[in-house]
């Protein structure tokens, strides 16, 4: 019984999820050398373990504050955790003093602006507001 | 202290308890030393278990990212818990961070190595994975135990039990201690205290300690008062009897000291061992004389019987026999003989008792009336019943050969009758007196007169061989008796005698015979003219004359 009831529990979340992270899609400059990412290297960027990108330029990694619904759902898709895990990791790395979260902006359009102009920044998006000035470096549902 | 151990019974059951205690003590604190360093371990290892899930998280975060401050925070961290002395975060071969404890205090490995299996090689890996993937190993975290505080842990847990179970052991001594002292060897010492100072006699008796009334003391107690008052009543028993006994024994001694009859215990050798007053009285003997003297008195006093006296004793002793003889005693105080009766009767080892009466009265009532017998009324000579013992017992001594000759003298007197008839028969008797008295005086006294009735006489020369002896003697007679006799101042009468004379030597001879010649002899001189003697029968005589010669 209750691992029906797990089986039932995973497949809804999982049906709903792969709707939510399948609109969300993380980008990059176009001249940023960059063409495909891992989700493993999407990780390592945001969760601050690789600080340099593969061409060598330091990254920039871009978060979205939290009143954005896009942020807790870039997480969940990319690491399976909730905003108030997230930000436990990162106090612990900042009460170090050796680590620091991403660059946190506004809204996914100041993200999509400083993308368009900075060849290290990455940042993730919905996929309906992809444009020209930026390019698609990871796409979860590939 | 040993001294104590021996004499004190609480010492002991105290020293053998508390032993038995400290020994039982130490075994099952070793025990527990044992199992608490053991369990303790597991306890350790638990903790350091706990306290790694507990860092799980910062760990992995901090492998995940490098992060080198976080991790040596952690690693300072964990070495706050006691039981690690050392943390090492090692990711992909490098060290990420270290920690040590600053042991201020080195182990102690005396005391403790000998403690069982503290796992010192028992290092603790950790594997710490990352946070995002939970199949990529981002680090693992090395874990030293601290052996010293674990094993602190332990003693000191070990050491706390140890000091109950002494305790315990204490505890418990004391209190044998306290229930020996107090039931066992105090009601002991009072009843043994007045054990000391009991009076049986006048009565006395242990009373029952307090509280001791119904167990084993009060047993021993009744029990000892059961035996004194039967050991007490066996000894006024004993008493009394001594007492009777000692009665019986004076009346024996007063009858022993008091008879006259002696009474006396003599050795298979005749020596006296005891003897009573009437005893000495009897042999006149001192008491204070040597113990020897007397001891030896009466074989010294019987001599020449003790034969017949050791004849006694070898029969009583042998033969299980009353024997009774009479000896005579030559006692040296008076001259007079003694005649004594000893009985002898065998005792037992070889000591036999006697006694001993005196009868001399008794004898010499004998003697004399066997006197009387022999000896003629009228003269104080021997009568004829007399001569003819003599007669036999002289044959009889020639007939052993231990004998010589004698002469036998048969006198007639002459012209009697007419002294008879004429003036009486009391004259006739006073010269029958003056006449034995004349021969009595004239011949030895070691010879032998008699009459044989009427004034007939006979005469033995005894050891006599020479005829002419003889011979003057009956000459002698012949003379003396012809002299005139005055009966009183009036009267005087004169009478003669007749002697036929006969011999015999040392060799037999026949009585009769010798009677028969003497006579025939003396009628010889009767018929040729009286008052003459005349030897007969010469042939013997001459017969052993020769035989001397030859």
């Amino acid at each position: 019984m209750k691992a029906l009831y797990h089986l039932l529990l995973y497949v809804s979340f999982w049906s709903c999820c792969q709707a939510a992270q399948a609109d969300l899609v993380v980008i990059a400059n176009p001249q940023s050398g960059i063409e495909k990412l891992s989700k493993d290297e999407v990780i390592n960027l945001y969760m601050g373990r690789n600080r340099k990108l593969a061409t060598g330029v330091n990254a920039m990694p871009l978060d979205l504050a939290a009143v954005n619904a896009e942020k807790a759902r870039f997480y969940a898709m990319l690491v399976n955790k909730n905003l108030p895990e997230i930000n436990s990791y990162w106090a612990r790395l900042m009460f170090s003093g050796q680590g620091s979260p991403p660059l946190q902006v506004e809204t996914t359009d100041e993200v999509l602006d400083i993308v368009g102009s900075n060849k290290a920044a990455i940042g993730y998006i919905e996929r309906k507001k992809l444009d020209k000035r930026v390019k698609l470096i990871y796409d979860p549902t590939q | 202290m040993l001294r104590l151990l021996r004499t004190s019974i609480v010492y002991r059951s105290a020293f053998i308890v508390l032993g038995i205690a400290l020994l039982v003590g130490i075994f099952f604190a070793l025990l527990s030393y044992h199992f608490s360093a053991k369990s303790e371990q597991e306890q350790a290892r638990q903790r350091t278990q706990a306290s790694l899930s507990t860092v799980e998280n910062t760990a992995s975060i901090a492998c995940f990212v490098l992060d080198q401050n976080l991790a040596a925070e952690l690693a300072r961290g964990l070495i706050k818990n006691g039981d690690i002395s050392r943390v090492q975060i090692i990711s992909d071969g490098k060290v990420l961070a270290e920690a040590d404890k600053q042991s201020t205090q080195k182990s102690e490995p005396s005391a403790l190595t000998m403690l069982p299996s503290i796992d010192a090689s028992s290092q603790l890996v950790h594997e710490v994975y990352s946070p995002f993937n939970s199949k990529e190993k981002v680090c693992e975290i090395h874990l030293d135990p601290n052996l010293d505080f674990i094993r602190e842990q332990s003693t000191s847990k070990a050491r706390f039990i140890m000091y109950l179970l002494l305790l315990q052991a204490l505890a418990m001594a004391s209190a044998v201690v306290y229930v020996v002292l107090n039931m066992i060897t105090k009601p002991i010492k009072n009843i043994s205290d007045r054990l000391h100072t009991l009076a049986p006699e006048s009565g006395d008796k242990l009373c029952l300690p307090d509280g001791n009334e119904k167990d084993e003391i009060g047993q021993l107690v009744r029990d000892v008062n059961t035996l004194v008052a039967s050991l007490l009543e066996t000894l006024n028993e004993e008493r009394t009897l001594r007492i009777k006994h000692a009665i019986g024994e004076k009346k024996f001694q007063t009858i022993f000291e008091n008879a006259e009859t002696g009474i006396f215990q003599l050795n298979f050798a005749g020596e006296l061992l005891s003897y009573n007053p009437a005893f000495l009285r009897m042999f006149s003997l001192d008491a204070s004389s040597g113990s020897t003297k007397i001891a030896n008195a009466l074989t010294s006093l019987l001599e020449g019987q003790e034969l017949r006296l050791h004849l006694m004793i070898d029969m009583a002793i042998n033969e299980a026999r009353v024997m009774s003889d009479d000896f005579y005693i030559q006692l040296a105080a008076s001259t007079h003989k003694k005649w004594v009766n000893l009985v002898i009767s065998p005792a037992e080892d070889g000591i036999l008792q006697g006694l001993v009466n005196d009868i001399t009265e008794r004898k010499s009532q004998e003697e004399s009336a066997k006197q009387l017998a022999v000896t003629d009324h009228l003269t104080g000579i021997n009568n004829r019943l007399g001569f003819e013992k003599e007669i036999s017992r002289l044959s009889k001594e020639h007939a052993n050969g231990n004998a010589s000759g004698f002469f036998l003298l048969m006198i007639d007197l002459d012209k009697f009758k007419q002294v008879n008839d004429s003036h009486g028969h009391i004259v006739g008797d006073q010269v029958l007196v003056h006449f034995s008295q004349l021969v009595s005086n004239t011949v030895r006294k070691s010879d032998f007169v008699a009459r044989l009735g009427g004034d007939e006489f006979i005469t033995l020369l005894k050891d006599l061989t020479s005829l002419e002896k003889a011979e003057e003697i009956a000459q002698k007679i012949i003379t003396l008796v012809s002299e005139p006799i005055s009966i009183n101042d009036k009267l005087s009468v004169q009478i003669g005698a007749s002697i036929g004379i006969s011999y015999t030597g040392p060799t037999e001879f026949i009585a009769d015979n010798l009677l028969r010649q003497a006579d025939a002899a003396m009628y010889e001189v009767k018929r040729s003219g009286r008052n003459a003697y005349r030897v007969v029968h010469l042939d013997a005589y001459q017969n052993h004359q020769d035989a001397g010669i030859a």
